[in-house]
């Protein structure tokens, strides 16, 4: 079976060696048995974002199977818009992530807007980091006054997926990762709600193992049929992949 | 046996164990019986299955009317959810703000034949240098029942550390998660009789740091299933990089050492 997963990160963990560069990702991804993945620079969103995409697009060019996922400050916007500007043209970058300034709050709209609306001229979806209601509060305002845009939520609301479930149900342009908390009854219930063709599978590698995020998939209540758009076909259908 | 209301209700769940042995996998952290955070309850059935499709062959089950509202009648739900299960064992809890006879409660958890006992401070609002939990745990150790705690944030392994001085029983720390595996590593490498359950420790490299910092021998796998799936615990197991001998030990070994299987 195909796995793609939507949600890797390039760097950030507490351990010496693990997901550093795409060599060490790409062989954590072979032995896991997935076949592709979206990376977001760690150096992005805690130290520059100028510099940390860029060493981010000078990895993934390297790498077939690999893809990027820009971040954006909304404490910097300038110099946000201006790393869109260049490297977003890229097909290599398949999505934009907004953050704030603290990862615990969800980043302001009145700050976020600006950047909003020069990304939109891309046509490529905007990822947002999702750990609580109050992130995926945002997330459904912004998906709401973007209706044309496509919003992929990290995370799936963390613990309080189930406000998740409610705005991916308010707004069709809502997708949800799977990473986030582990509960088997997360997944049942987002596909009685809004159906199997807006989940997307994460891990949020290496702050979670991917096998442990496809630990979470397997043992879920959901047929094999659902299993394969989560692991592949969604995220095939939503960012044109051909793996 | 005579069991409470509460215990009653909970045995109409439970199903006998048809689950056959296919591996020996044992997890340390299971939870059953009625959880309002949770999507749904948490049947034993609904554990029997998980174990079977995981190739688990024994889980340490904790009913969760013991920790959310009456440590003695969630205890003898879980007696009787286990005596209907061979392949789920024993594991009491006691909330220390309930417990006003220490030394005959330890006694009397002991002489029920369960296996080690469990305490979830942050559930219950108490803090784990809680004068009533160092009281039960340091009767426990005379009794040489192992205790499992739930950690939930940084500083709280030390603080229950200070407070119990030196201590040669089991002591399992539950919870740990990348954020704060220094300190439990740390606090490892001080106290032998100290141990650590994985269902929160899945981060990328973390199980293969922790072994070699402290050792295999003192990782036990657990999941907090069924709420939590199991799958994903012993999905990170097979790809630490550690040798087979190092993974049967996190997966079994050293539960049955400790607990004497």
């Amino acid at each position: 079976m195909t796995i793609f997963d939507v949600h890797t990160w390039l760097g950030g963990s507490v351990i010496p060696g693990i997901a550093n560069n795409t060599n060490a990702i790409q062989y954590a991804m072979k032995e896991r048995g997935i076949d592709g993945a979206i990376l977001l620079a760690a150096h992005a969103r805690s130290i520059d974002p100028v510099s940390g995409n860029r060493i981010l697009k000078a990895m993934i060019d390297q790498a077939p199977n690999l893809y990027g996922c820009l971040i954006t400050h909304v404490n910097r916007v300038e110099s946000s818009i201006a790393t869109m500007r260049e490297l977003m043209p890229s097909p290599k970058f398949l999505g934009m992530a907004l953050v704030g300034p603290n990862p615990e709050e969800p980043p302001s709209r009145l700050l976020a807007d600006e950047i909003i609306n020069s990304y939109r001229r891309f046509s490529k979806p905007l990822f947002l980091i999702t750990p609580s209601a109050a992130h995926m509060h945002v997330a459904l305002s912004i998906a709401k006054d973007f209706p044309m845009l496509k919003i992929v939520c990290l995370g799936m609301g963390g613990p309080d997926w189930r406000t998740a479930i409610a705005a991916a149900h308010s707004s069709t342009n809502i997708y949800l990762e799977t990473s986030g908390t582990l509960d088997r009854s997360k997944l049942p219930a987002a596909i009685e709600v809004t159906g199997s063709h807006r989940l997307l599978f994460g891990s949020g590698a290496p702050h979670m193992d991917a096998a442990a995020a496809i630990g979470l998939v397997e043992d879920s209540d959901i047929s094999p049929e659902v299993r394969k758009l989560i692991f592949y076909t969604n995220a095939r259908k939503l960012f044109d992949l051909s793996l | 046996m005579k069991v409470s209301d509460y215990a009653e209700l909970l045995i109409n769940y439970i199903t006998p164990g048809k689950v056959s042995v296919m591996s020996d996998i044992i997890d340390v952290n299971t939870l059953f019986g009625p959880l309002p955070t949770a999507a749904s309850d948490l049947p034993p059935d609904e554990l029997g299955e998980m174990m079977k499709k995981n190739a688990v062959s024994r889980c340490f089950t904790v009913s969760t009317i013991g920790v959310l509202l009456d440590h003695k009648a969630g205890n003898a739900a879980t007696r009787a959810a286990c005596s209907e299960n061979r392949q789920l064992v024993p594991v009491a809890t006691i909330n220390p703000q309930r417990c006003f006879d220490v030394p005959e409660s330890v006694s009397r958890l002991a002489d029920d034949g369960f296996k080690m006992v469990r305490f979830f401070p942050w559930m219950q609002g108490w803090e784990p240098d809680y004068a009533p939990f160092i009281a039960l745990a340091k009767e426990m150790q005379a009794q040489e029942l192992p205790v499992m705690i739930n950690i939930d944030r940084p500083g709280v392994a030390s603080r229950m550390m200070q407070a119990l001085g030196n201590t040669t029983h089991a002591l399992i720390l539950a919870g740990v998660n990348e954020k704060w595996m220094t300190e439990a590593t740390e606090l490892m490498r001080q106290h032998p009789n100290l141990y650590m359950e994985t269902s929160y420790l899945l981060g990328e490299g973390a199980l293969q740091q922790i072994a070699s910092s402290v050792g295999a021998d003192r990782i036990l796998y657990g999941s907090g299933a069924p709420s939590r799936p199991m799958a994903a615990g012993i999905g990170v197991m097979q790809h630490t990089g550690l040798t087979d001998n190092q993974r049967d030990l996190m997966l079994a070994g050293n539960a049955s050492r400790i607990f004497n299987f």
